[in-house]
């Protein structure tokens, strides 16, 4: 009988929280708007997990736009990159042990940008292929060490170049497909696609007329 | 036939600029372009490219009433330091943390390796 109450229950919460409202950002994100939260941001050499050696270079490049268009101050990602080889610790691998506070004692960065890159490749089919980004991003607070935000993004873009149907739509179709088809030895437009995505989840920083303003703002 | 295609094209292209909200906060110009050419083709070339891309940055903010972006001189100051042009990297990031104080501490990490380089010029 206990069991059939519990289930009962479970069912029931389950189909609750399927109406749940859409969540905003101050309810996913309240740290970002306590005091103390980052001005400053510098983003760590991403963590790769795929076998595409240059996607950490290559991802870096796609980051100074939208995050400082977002109102952060982001510290110039190639700077920061030489500076880490320089100091030995630019292999994630060593990275990953140094603890948040340091990078505010020694740069005064409110927060690490830390990106996962999780899938970076293209994928062939019998009649075309993908092109996939996928990412986990995280911002850390360097005075606490807690995440303050995250958000994990995934872009899936179809090259086959199948018929998109005839006229203006067809015409813009195909000549979207034939931009992503030369840019597919590299996954840049579409890793600033995953980034857009991202982006539009995080709170505003302190240079956005926005700032303070987006807390209701609903999350897709 | 192929002419009245356009038209729509050319409609649509209109429209779809409609939709977009307010202009974002800074001019990036071709930035982010040059940045990846380094990457994959890194070089005096590509360097030069950025580099030019980045005082366009600038020269564009300027004429325009916008803010640098943020680091771009910091980083325009970090590759003259790395040609060894410190009188210049220090103008640099001088405009760097006027324009925004909070990157104080970093530049002076970057103001650091200035110093450093140039007391093991002495001879």
């Amino acid at each position: 009988m206990r069991r059939f109450y519990t289930l009962c229950l479970l069912f029931l919460v389950t189909m609750l929280s399927a109406c749940a409202p859409p969540i905003n950002k101050i309810t996913a994100f309240p740290h970002m708007y306590e005091d103390g939260r980052p001005i400053t941001v510098m983003m760590l050499p991403p963590i790769n997990h795929t076998t595409a050696a240059d996607a950490k270079e290559l991802y870096a490049t796609t980051v100074p736009v939208p995050v400082t268009n977002h109102g952060f101050y982001l510290y110039p990602t190639s700077v920061v990159f030489d500076l880490m080889k320089q100091d030995g610790i630019f292999d994630t691998e060593i990275l990953k042990d140094v603890p948040p506070r340091v990078f505010r004692d020694k740069f005064g960065a409110d927060a690490i940008l830390v990106v996962e890159i999780e899938q970076w490749d293209t994928s062939y089919f019998i009649l075309g292929g993908n092109v996939t980004v996928a990412l986990n991003m995280s911002m850390r607070s360097t005075g606490t060490g807690e995440e303050v935000w995250s958000r994990k993004v995934k872009v899936v873009v179809d090259t086959s170049g199948g018929d998109g149907g005839g006229g203006i739509a067809g015409l813009v179709v195909k000549l979207a497909v034939a931009a992503v088809q030369t840019a597919t030895t590299d996954y840049v437009p579409i890793a600033r696609m995953a980034n857009d995505k991202a982006i539009a989840a995080m709170p505003y920083g302190k240079r956005h007329p926005m700032f303070d303003k987006d807390r209701l703002e609903e999350l897709m | 036939m192929n002419k009245l295609v356009y038209l729509p094209l050319g409609v649509t292209i209109l429209l779809s600029g409609c939709a977009m909200g307010p202009p974002p906060l800074y001019y990036w110009g071709n930035v982010p372009s040059t940045y990846h050419r380094m990457v994959l083709e890194p070089g005096d070339k590509s360097l030069l490219e950025h580099e030019q891309a980045l005082k366009d940055s600038i020269r564009y903010s300027e004429e325009h009433g916008k803010l640098v972006p943020p680091g771009v001189h910091c980083e325009l100051g970090y590759m003259q330091f790395k040609k060894g042009v410190m009188a210049e990297a220090l103008n640099h990031y001088d405009a760097e943390v006027r324009l925004y104080p909070e990157s104080k501490v970093f530049v002076d990490r970057l103001k650091d390796k200035v110093k450093e380089a140039q007391s093991h010029a002495k001879p």
